[in-house]
């Protein structure tokens, strides 16, 4: 009796110890070892307990509810030594870690060299791993509209390009696993030919200050990459699977990765994915000849040694896409009836995955060479190869000939093929007095070649570029300072008036600059101030466009003589974050000299279908100026809010009016409530997203074939969550896009003349990540 | 020694099996540019010119031909031909139209493949100012008008205008002007005299 009192006051003691003790918060904040510069986005995880966060802007973290005990905590930073530190957690307590960077442990075999991250004093706006989770399956366009600031122009629900601040095609760079893609961009109806499953970490740097990156990132650059490829011994992978009702969408992708134990360095990665999607559904009716098949894979191999690594990298992207057959129009005429009609003539479609004509094919391919050398202790240089390749099919609703009846071999009606081939070095320095830098040059070869019918001619284009960037950093500030020099030559061949087959060789040449400063006042206010200038060379198809525009009912001229595009920028944004609140607000203003665009000449062409309007490429001093606002609030643990606005204004000064297809106000409102978290249901969350759009008013007179549509209000729902079955975890992403299958047109889709926006979908995602083999794990302890 | 040596092999193997792999499986063959030729394949066929062929019903003899002529096509160059229709009042007419491209050589009559494709094309007269009635000769498979064949009953003296108008209409031909795609639409000054 004595002895079990015993025992029930020592549990009722230890209980009373434990739930003391297993309230206590555990804060802390990764640091380089290097420069006391604070980390942000890093990983922390504290092993025993399976808990992983991501560190903030000011490279904070904190795991709430930790009993106290010994914890082994692992961090990983892009650029940095994983490392494991030994903490001992007997009160809430604020620690910092200073972490090392890869390149001062070379002493260490195990420690594989690792790519060093030159940060910018840019505004960069990234999407979370949660985030992309919940869009596998978009275009990558639809995946690039959670960014705030970035829209879609849109052909359709299927083809959407990425628009920065109201810029996209030439004047937004898109960065594919570090390579500028290259395509046919001048293409309003032609969407990047990037499989979205391969990005693992999305971010768009805006302004037009990226030097780095090019000379022409006007609005900015989007980088899309890969994960990086595993350094620690093992094969893992992970299965997406995903199911949308609108469309009767189905995509499938798997990836498998590894390292061995017995080759150190050497990692290894396929992927592939699988998508097909039938006529996208309205409220009310079906928009015929919507579907799309798309067949992607890559791979990519490494080898890191102390000192140096190479890489390759291997990526190909198929898509085949119907193109809304009532969106086909042969002249004015049959504009104006689609328009009095309202909705397509053939409404009574049903649904099919058939894909008839008009129709595209795509196909891009990618090979990426890359190798660095770390020749002294804070230096690092770079060689980087890619060959591109990319064709594109355009196949118009039209009488097929005699031969192709017979033969059964559809001859393209827009037939292009564009080859790129990219060099370029890299010298990267790290920490030298607070100075950290880069040098670099680079250079392009490209090749278009057509056939058939005429829209842009064959060319040859040669870019050489050559870049400084130096980046002085200090606790509370950073100043950066960079400088570009491109040459672009354009040698064009193509048929002149006379028929004759002729060329001609433009020379283009401009400096492009950066200054950008960073004032940290206090741990939670970052201050970001650039400026500075990119250009851009006119594009072949602005140069020497010349006849129909098939589908929009115009005949566009090109101008041979036309100058470069100069824009001069200034963004600033301020990020304010505390444990609870996050926000981002960012203001830029663009001043264009020379801004290309189409410009409505009052005259009509006669031809055999009746007269058509002329647009001729013209030139004009511009402006786009706007704001983003990004607003998180934690109102209590369950409970948190979300919020995005975002206003672009243009102006074209020349006419005194508006500049045509800029998106119009929109805002964001979300309110996520997030469950409390057991052994095996986990990250459990349902948010409800509305997004109201207005109408775009501000557009140039008489020069759009229909006024544009009214504002609009959407809804969402999403549920996620993990499931853990043993060790096994499986997530579930459930949501109801548009749930109230309201009818509505967006002003920046080219199929709004023609047709309403898809209606509802229910859509289930589901990633199951893979841990095939594991051998035993080495991690050393670096701290105590 | 002996191990920086096999490390050395290690590091050789691992980069020339990179190398190989990566020359191994690439890929699809890009089109040979240099020196960047003329393109190899033609344009698809389009239309450039209309031809509409009087036969006066009392003379057969009497054969007038009016054409709408654009040879370069869409763009370009304005028509070079484009002749108002001169005919006579109160009688009556066989109207042919036929289609060409001229973009090709030898010249390729289209009308033909039209006929071949009736099901999926129709062709309408909108008569202005004048009084002229239109009756289709010609049926397509389901019993609906091609237009290629026609009657015009022409009454009084007047000046108007009469737009042709060929529609594509695959899969959704319903004898309206409104369905499907224009291929060509051309505006005739007519004069009945």
């Amino acid at each position: 009796m004595k002895f079990n009192l015993k025992i029930v006051i020592l549990v009722f003691i230890s209980c009373l110890a434990k739930a003391q003790t297993c309230n206590l918060s555990f804060r802390g904040c990764i640091a380089d070892a290097d420069n006391g510069e604070h980390l942000s986005f890093a990983i922390v995880k504290l092993v025993e307990l399976d808990k992983t966060l991501q560190t903030n802007t000011e490279g904070e973290f904190e795991f709430q509810k930790v009993c106290a005990g010994n914890y082994k905590l692992l961090v990983k930073h892009f650029g940095c030594r994983d490392t494991v530190y030994n903490v001992t957690i007997k009160n809430s307590k604020r620690i910092t870690f200073k972490l090392p960077h890869a390149a001062h442990n070379l002493n260490e075999i195990d420690i594989m060299d690792k790519r060093v991250e030159i940060k910018s004093t840019q505004t960069e706006s990234k999407l979370s791993a949660e985030e992309l989770e919940k869009l596998k399956g978009q275009t990558l366009g639809d995946v690039l509209k959670n960014v705030s600031g970035v829209t879609t122009l849109n052909t359709g629900g299927t083809i959407s390009k990425p628009m920065l601040h109201g810029m996209q095609g030439y004047r937004l760079l898109l960065l594919n696993n570090g390579i500028r893609q290259e395509g046919q961009q001048w293409g309003n109806e032609h969407a990047p030919e990037i499989d979205p499953f391969i990005a693992k970490r999305v971010s768009v740097i805006k302004g037009a200050n990226a030097i780095r990156y090019g000379s022409d990132a006007i609005a900015g650059v989007v980088l899309i990459q890969p994960n990086e490829l595993p350094d620690t011994a093992g094969i893992n992978g992970e299965i997406n699977l995903v199911g949308l009702s609108n469309g009767r969408t189905g995509a499938a992708n798997a990836m498998l990765e590894g390292s061995f134990s017995k080759i150190k360095g050497f990692a290894w990665r396929v992927q592939g994915s699988v998508k097909q999607s039938g006529n996208i559904k309205t409220p009310n009716y079906y928009i015929t000849n919507t579907g799309i098949k798309e067949f992607n894979y890559s791979y990519a191999l490494g080898y890191h040694r102390k000192k140096w690594g190479v890489e390759m990298y291997y990526s190909q992207f198929n898509t085949s896409i119907g193109i809304f057959r009532g969106s086909h129009i042969g002249n004015l005429t049959d504009l104006q009836n689609a328009l009095t009609r309202g909705k397509p003539f053939d409404s009574a479609a049903v649904f099919s995955y058939t894909i008839g004509r008009p129709n595209q094919e795509a196909t891009h391919e990618l090979i990426k060479g890359l190798a660095h050398y770390h020749f002294a202790s804070k230096w690092r240089l770079k060689l980087q190869y890619a060959w591109q390749y990319n064709a594109r099919k355009e196949f118009d609703l039209r009488r097929l000939t005699n031969e192709e009846k017979i033969t059964g071999i559809i001859n393209p009606d827009l037939d292009l093929y564009i080859t790129s081939q990219t060099v370029q070095s890299i010298l990267e320095h790290d920490n030298i007095n607070n100075f950290r830098g880069e040098f670099g040059t680079s250079y392009m070869y490209q090749e278009n070649v057509y056939q058939g019918r005429f829209f842009i001619p064959n060319y040859i284009a040669n870019s050489y570029g050559i870049y400084a960037t130096e980046r002085y950093v200090k606790p509370h500030f950073e100043a950066e300072l960079g400088v570009r020099y491109d040459v672009k030559d354009l040698q064009s061949y193509f048929y002149n008036s006379d028929k004759i087959w002729t060329n001609e060789k433009r020379i283009f040449n401009n400096l492009s600059y950066n200054l950008g400063l960073i004032f940290k006042p206090t741990q939670k206010l970052n201050l970001f101030v650039n400026g500075g200038s990119a250009w851009r060379a006119p594009a072949p198809n602005e140069l020497y466009s010349n006849g129909v525009h098939q589908g929009l009912a115009s005949i566009e001229r090109g101008d041979n003589l036309l100058k470069t595009e100069i824009c001069y920028n200034i963004t600033t944004s301020l990020i304010y974050q505390t444990t609870k609140l996050k926000l981002e607000a960012t203001a830029y203003h663009n001043q264009f000299q020379n801004f290309i665009y189409l410009n409505p000449t009052n005259t009509l062409e006669l031809t055999i279908r009746g007269a058509f309007p002329v647009f001729n490429y013209e030139q004009a001093n511009v402006r786009i100026s706007g704001i983003d606002l990004k607003g998180d609030y934690q109102i209590n643990k369950h409970l948190s809010m979300q919020s995005k606005v975002m206003f672009v204004r243009g102006f074209n000064k020349r006419i005194n009016d508006y500049l045509i297809y800029m998106p119009s106000d929109r805002a964001d409102l979300g309110i996520t409530y997030s469950l409390k978290e057991t052994t095996t249901i986990k990250k459990t969350k349902l948010q409800l997203i509305t997004q109201y759009v207005n109408k775009q008013w501000r557009v140039p007179q008489n020069t759009d074939f229909a006024p544009p549509p009214s504002s609009y209000y959407l809804v969402n729902a999403e549920l996620s969550t993990q499931v853990n079955f043993k060790k096994q975890p499986l997530c579930f992403h459930f949501s109801v896009v548009n749930l109230l299958n309201t009818v509505y047109r967006e002003y920046l889709d080219r199929f709004r003349y023609f047709t309403d926006a898809a209606g509802v979908s229910y859509n289930l995602r589901i990633t199951l990540p893979l841990n095939l083999y594991q051998p035993k794990n080495k991690t050393k302890d670096t701290t105590s | 020694m002996r191990n920086e040596h096999m490390k050395k092999i290690k590091h050789t193997t691992v980069i020339s099996a990179l190398a190989i792999v990566t020359s191994l499986l690439s890929c699809k063959k890009d089109k040979d540019l240099s020196p960047l030729p003329a393109p190899v394949n033609n344009p698809p066929e389009v239309i450039t010119s209309l031809h509409l062929t009087f036969v006066d019903s009392s003379n057969i003899s009497s054969v007038q031909t009016f054409k709408f002529r654009d040879p370069d096509g869409d763009g370009g160059n304005p028509p070079v031909q484009r002749d108002t229709i001169k005919i006579s009042a109160n009688k009556t007419y066989s109207v042919s139209v036929s289609f060409f491209d001229e973009t090709k050589n030898p010249i390729a009559n289209i009308t033909n493949e039209i006929n071949n494709e009736k099901n999926d094309h129709q062709l309408f007269f909108n008569f202005s100012g004048v009084n002229v009635q239109s009756f289709y000769l010609d049926k397509d498979g389901n019993n609906l008008p091609i237009g290629l064949m026609n009657l015009w009953r022409v009454k009084a003296t007047s000046n108007g205008t009469v737009k042709v108008v060929l529609k594509h209409q695959p899969g959704i031909k319903n004898n309206s002007q409104s369905t499907g795609e224009s291929d060509a639409d051309v505006d005739f000054q007519l004069k009945i005299q």
